[in-house]
């Protein structure tokens, strides 16, 4: 059974003035259990967007339609007391700036608990205090005493996301999202929260879904990669560098990555991501795009074969 | 934190010193003065006289060395004699202290229990009818002369339907009553200036309740907890509302004073025999000792409400800790 099946999601938000924003346009998407899928893409393509309706945590004016089903559970349309049996007992879910994710006015013992007490029904102080520390020690948390007692704002922002971890890991779900989960933290703490999510990966046989605009994190921790762009994904594969690219866009976002010799340009995409706010029939990235002819222009490609180009790479798989 | 209770103590002492000195000038600078306004206008009483009640009075010493003989008894907690009756000032504060304080603490519960009703409400349901017609209830309160109110609501609920006691906050025969009919006799008294009072500061509190559950409820740690898959009761009460009544503290300590100070308009226009009445009486007969004595007393309030406000952010919020 897969641990994710998306199927034709659209996402769009209503805007002051009645205008509407076009955020995810029909994503089919199907996560096997175990597997680690990486979405990728620039800030504004929608990733955030489709994480948070993984869950079915959209804002109050997006409008979600088509299916989305989480271990053999349809998530969209239904009511938050009907998700409670889904989010953090299914599913977990870690953010991107680890500190905005804690409540400032609870300590760690507070916030890890009430967890445990509404899945697990562990009622008893000590038990929940004994299974609290450990899961704190999981996610690679050597003081955990401190850190048990602590408020938020106290801990650096690698411990607050080890915590976060721990507490979306606290009930057992076999599927993590992670949306950013580095982007908030400082290189060095960013690979141990890295090294963090492999072992965890693999000691729980995880299925792990990690937003990132990172391809260089991306392609560390998962072998297949899913790009969006403008609300659609453009490619999905196992795709490691720019040579294994097939969609121009794909291709583009690993020539960026910069070279730590300094002996490559420092490249970047031009122009910027197109306005969600109207839909025109034409490839979404024609206007970026060097490759863009008159056909990609006037019709819009499809996702055929993991790919949406009319013109892709040929790649030697 | 308790250095800090102890500094921020030691540091009223100055303020409180700064307070009296100014009122005691002011007080004594108006034009008048307590023998003049009683006494000049009776053609019966010789200027010999008059210096000599002057002298009686202590008035006659220059204004420094009255606010000395003044602080000096103030610090043993004296507050000296009323000029009009002689009799104790403390005596006449205590009288009608229980009043003030049974009216606006009142009036207090129930503008923080509605104001955090109305706030959360809308907060959950904000941009619905609900929202709207709620503030527009608590604008209409907070804008409405509550003076002008409180006259429409005699007519309607004391003279044209007779349901309620048109003022002061006892009855004629609450002497003989037995003590649940005194319960009753003083809670029926209640209802009319309670609801002015309320109605009028309902829109400070369920706005700022509002406007810090809406902020809660759109921040990130609000989403990973319905991420986390927690009840949305425990989201709501439990998460966002702690955080959203962070700004309602201040509000209580600035409240605090008004406890005490009472209200001139209201006491006057519902016969409630409060500070504010005592505190105007005196002013208008110049009674010196009863004037400093309730705005002392109203000034300690201030700064006791105020340091508590401080200290009672420090016990909710961890994030804040004086040092």
């Amino acid at each position: 059974m897969n641990a994710i099946k998306v199927k034709d999601l659209n996402v769009t938000y209503r805007l002051d003035r009645g205008e509407r924003l076009y955020a995810i346009r029909g994503i089919d998407l199907s996560v096997e259990q175990g597997e680690s899928v990486a979405i990728a893409g620039e800030s504004g393509c929608g990733k955030t967007t489709l994480a948070h309706a993984l869950l079915n945590l959209l804002a109050r004016n997006s409008e979600p339609s088509g299916s989305v089903v989480i271990d053999g559970e349809e998530v969209l349309g239904r009511s938050n007391r009907e998700l409670e049996k889904v989010r953090g007992v299914k599913a977990g879910m870690i953010f991107q700036d680890p500190g905005a994710s804690l409540n400032p006015l609870f300590t760690v013992k507070e916030q890890v608990e009430e967890t445990l007490k509404v899945h697990l029904r562990i009622m008893n102080k000590d038990e929940l205090e004994d299974k609290g520390l450990k899961l704190l020690e999981e996610a690679g948390i050597a003081d955990n005493r401190r850190v048990y007692g602590s408020y938020p704002h106290q801990l650096s922002g690698g411990l607050q996301q080890r915590v976060m971890t721990a507490i979306a890991l606290s009930c057992g779900p076999k599927i993590l999202i992670a949306d950013e989960p580095t982007t908030a933290l400082d290189v060095t703490v960013q690979a141990q929260i890295v090294s963090m999510l492999i072992r965890l990966k693999r000691e729980r046989g995880l299925t792990l879904v990690l937003i990132t605009h990172d391809l260089h994190l991306a392609c560390m921790l998962c072998k297949r990669i899913i790009v969006m762009y403008a609300g659609q994904i453009v490619e999905d594969g196992e795709v490691n560098s720019a040579e294994d690219a097939r969609h121009p866009y794909t291709r583009a976002l690993f020539e960026i990555i910069p070279d730590i010799s300094f002996k490559k340009e420092f490249k970047v995409i031009p122009g910027s991501v197109p306005d969600l706010k109207k839909v025109e029939n034409k490839c979404s990235y024609c206007d970026r795009c060097p490759n863009a002819a008159q056909k990609c222009r006037e019709e819009a490609p499809g996702l055929t074969d993991g790919v949406r180009c009319w013109y892709p790479y040929e790649v030697k798989r | 934190m308790r250095r800090y209770i102890i500094r921020r103590l030691l540091l009223m002492i100055p303020v409180l010193l700064g307070i009296t000195v100014i009122t005691f000038c002011i007080v004594h600078l108006t034009p008048g003065g307590f023998v003049r306004v009683n006494m000049e206008m009776n053609t019966k009483i010789s200027p010999d006289s008059m210096q000599k009640l002057k002298a009686l009075y202590g008035l006659d010493k220059p204004v420094h060395l009255q606010y000395l003989d003044w602080l000096s008894r103030f610090v043993r907690f004296d507050f000296g004699h009323s000029f009009t009756d002689n009799r104790p000032v403390l005596e006449k504060v205590l009288e009608r202290l229980p009043a003030t304080l049974l009216l606006n603490i009142t009036s207090l519960v129930m503008i923080f229990f509605f104001g955090t009703i109305i706030g959360v409400t809308s907060a959950l349901k904000r941009n619905s009818p609900y929202d709207r017609i709620m503030t527009a209830v608590t604008f209409v309160g907070y804008s409405m002369p509550a003076f002008w109110l409180a006259l429409v609501m005699m007519m309607a609920f004391a003279v044209k339907w007779p349901v309620l006691p048109v003022s002061g906050m006892t009855s004629m025969n609450f002497d003989m009553m037995s003590a649940t009919e005194k319960v009753w006799d003083i809670a029926r008294h209640l209802v009319m200036p309670v609801f002015i009072t309320a109605f009028g500061g309902l829109a400070y509190v369920s706005r700022y309740v509002k406007s810090g559950m809406v902020e809660a409820l759109t921040q990130q740690y609000t989403t990973a907890a319905y991420a986390k898959g927690l009840p949305e009761r425990d989201i709501i009460f439990r998460n966002a509302l702690k955080n959203s009544l962070l700004p309602v503290i201040t509000l209580l300590g600035l409240s605090l004073p008004g406890l005490i100070g009472g209200s001139f308009i209201f006491e006057t226009i519902f016969a409630w025999p409060g500070m504010g009445r005592l505190a105007y009486d005196a002013a208008m007969t110049f009674d010196y000792p009863v004037i400093m004595g309730t705005v002392t007393m109203a000034a300690l309030l201030t700064l006791t409400g105020n340091l508590l406000a401080d200290i009672s952010y420090a016990l909710v919020d961890p994030r804040i800790r004086y040092k």
